[in-house]
């Protein structure tokens, strides 16, 4: 088959490229957008309540049903909280995300908020489970 | 002579296009992103937020009249003197409200109190509109 002499100058394609551009941007966003799992340390049972949405960069502090404290999804006694606060102290604006179990006594919660108090991590959020309207 | 010019005579360079194959990029790519949009985790963590008061914060004068005491228990809510039910004390809060002027709401948690007691009460007083809110610990 005779070409053109105008068809000669043109370069074959593929779309490769551009799909690979396409696949590259895609997953960009994605990784960028979505919201990874907090550190969980322990299950427990959260309460109800009419909540917000709590920001994902957060600390967080899980409570066991037992009294057990992790910080940051890792097992940790009060002396390592303080620790770990006072090494914080530039992060001091990000909110701190209490997990705690619902049939905690209080003692227990108010100890961590004196704690956060007394390092000047002042924006607290207690995660809980949306309440369903009545 | 002939040959040898022949065989020394420098060999024509010839332009080879050199290609790029992006097939496998975007073959990854897509398999990557396909195993993102799969494993990522679409929960958005729900909470009740509260700014607690800094240790080097002075003291607030409020009027007596602004103050709403609010004292969880573990089958109900103590305010203004009477047991209340959840349904009640969200009647009672938003009526203080609406007649109060920057009305703050203190909370009383004894320590044994379940911890979903304060919970709650943090989310009543959101639900009613105030904004104000002042934790104690009441010993009690």
């Amino acid at each position: 088959m005779v070409q053109s002499p105008f068809l000669k100058k043109l370069r074959s394609f593929s779309l490769g490229a551009s799909a690979a551009d396409m696949a590259m941007l895609l997953l960009v966003f994605f990784m960028a957008t979505t919201s990874t799992e907090p550190p969980k340390g322990v299950t427990v049972e959260l309460p109800t309540a009419v909540t917000q949405g709590a920001e994902q960069d957060s600390i967080y502090i899980s409570i066991s049903k037992e009294g057990a404290l992790y910080f940051d999804g890792k097992d940790s006694s009060i002396d390592d909280i303080k620790d770990q606060l006072a090494i914080r102290q530039n992060e001091k604006d990000r909110i701190v995300s209490i997990t705690a179990d619902k049939d905690l006594p209080y003692s227990v919660v108010a100890n961590v908020i004196n704690i956060l108090r007394q390092y000047d991590f002042l924006n607290v959020v207690f995660i809980s489970q949306p309440r369903e309207e009545q | 002579m002939y040959w040898f010019s022949r065989k020394n005579k420098p060999q024509q360079k010839q332009s080879r296009l050199i290609e790029f194959d992006t097939t496998p990029i975007a073959d990854l790519s897509f398999n990557l992103l396909i195993f993102f949009i799969v494993t990522a985790s679409f929960i958005i963590r729900q909470g009740v937020f509260l700014s607690l008061p800094s240790l080097s914060a002075g003291t607030v004068k409020v009027e007596p009249s602004q103050v709403i005491e609010i004292y969880p228990q573990d089958n109900g809510f103590i305010a203004d003197g009477k047991a209340l039910d959840r349904k009640a004390l969200l009647q009672y809060l938003t009526v203080r409200k609406s007649q109060t002027k920057e009305a703050v709401s203190i909370i009383y948690m004894k320590p044994t109190i379940k911890y979903e007691r304060l919970v709650d009460t943090l989310s009543a007083i959101r639900e009613s509109g105030l904004s104000r809110i002042s934790l104690k610990y009441n010993e009690r």
